[in-house]
């Protein structure tokens, strides 16, 4: 086999094998982040868990804009942050309208923790990978998050007005999971 | 008075009727059996909603006749529209929560939200 080859597949399998475990990073991170044996939140921890997780994402789609050239992917990151830069609005019009200050708290700072490693990772990326690796985190970041909301923001939120606002999103936050699993499915097939 | 006035023009509306049918069917064969027309009458053309929610339309397909008007209501929390698959014949553009859209489609089509991609409808024109 000719050296160039060769030297093509090695580099192309050791780009699916970063981007593999990059994925298995990121899936362990968010599972952490959510998870921490369902912590007790208040309205205000639970409004700013809201809010970080929602920014997280409008953070990530910035990144997207900037490193990828894929149309899928960049109209999927259009997608994501504006319809989280939009529920972070109507998030913090309730909290006012409520009286209430979002509060930092362990999950929130998890979050953060978590995006500073994933951010770092795919700033380092370019092109087909970087597309993969942002797809990939994007389907697990919404698992996580949908499942959060489901299990433990949902459940333990005491205001009516503020439980109502997490119901109506997670229709939005499936609705993304199934539009990043088809952009990934898409990357699959190639 | 008003009354034998009321019961006077039914008598007039009755002699009339029955002059038309006897003399309605000239050109016809006349059989001695009654002779019925039925006239489909004309579709009036109507208007049907579609509600946005949910990240839905709801409903998803809908059966209408030639020359009816749908229209789009987006009740979710994010922006959405609706766009005539494959190639975009009609497009509400960007509707914010509380915009409405109309559109009279002249033949059946899938539709979507280009926002949201997987939201996906079909209007079937008869």
């Amino acid at each position: 086999m000719h050296n160039q080859t060769k030297n093509i597949m090695r580099n192309t399998a050791s780009t699916i094998k970063r981007s593999a475990t990059l994925f298995a990073l990121s899936a362990f991170l968010y599972a952490g982040a959510f998870a921490q044996d369902a912590p007790k939140l208040t309205d205000p921890e639970i409004a700013h868990v809201a809010v970080t997780a929602n920014q997280i994402d409008v953070d990530y789609a910035a990144i997207a804009k900037t490193n990828s050239k894929n149309k899928d992917v960049i109209h999927f990151a259009e997608t994501m942050a504006k319809d989280h830069t939009g529920v972070i609005k109507q998030a913090s019009e309730l909290a006012a309208k409520l009286g209430v200050t979002p509060k930092d708290n362990a999950m929130s700072r998890s979050l953060k923790e978590g995006e500073a490693k994933t951010s770092k990772m795919l700033r380092s990326l370019k092109g087909a990978a970087f597309d993969k690796a942002y797809i990939d985190n994007e389907v697990a970041y919404h698992k996580a998050v949908i499942d959060a909301v489901k299990n433990v923001l949902i459940p333990q939120t005491q205001n009516a007005d503020l439980k109502n606002l997490l119901v109506t999103v997670t229709p939005v936050l499936e609705s993304h999971l199934a539009h990043a699993e088809m952009v990934q499915k898409e990357f699959a097939a190639k | 008075m008003k009354n034998l006035l009321g019961a006077g023009s039914a008598f007039l509306l009755l002699a009339v009727c029955s002059l038309t049918v006897a003399c309605g069917t000239t050109d016809k064969k006349d059989t001695g059996a009654p002779q019925y027309e039925v006239v489909k009458p004309e579709h009036v053309a109507t208007s049907v909603a579609v509600t946005i929610a949910q990240m839905k339309f709801s409903p998803d397909t809908v059966n209408i006749e030639k020359g009816d008007t749908l229209v789009f209501t987006n009740k979710d929390m994010v922006d959405h529209d609706a766009t005539a698959l494959p190639d975009s014949a009609w497009t509400s553009g960007p509707l914010h929560t509380g915009d409405s859209w109309k559109v009279v489609p002249d033949k059946s089509t899938d539709y979507f939200c280009s926002i949201h991609v997987v939201m996906r409808g079909r209007i079937s024109v008869k």
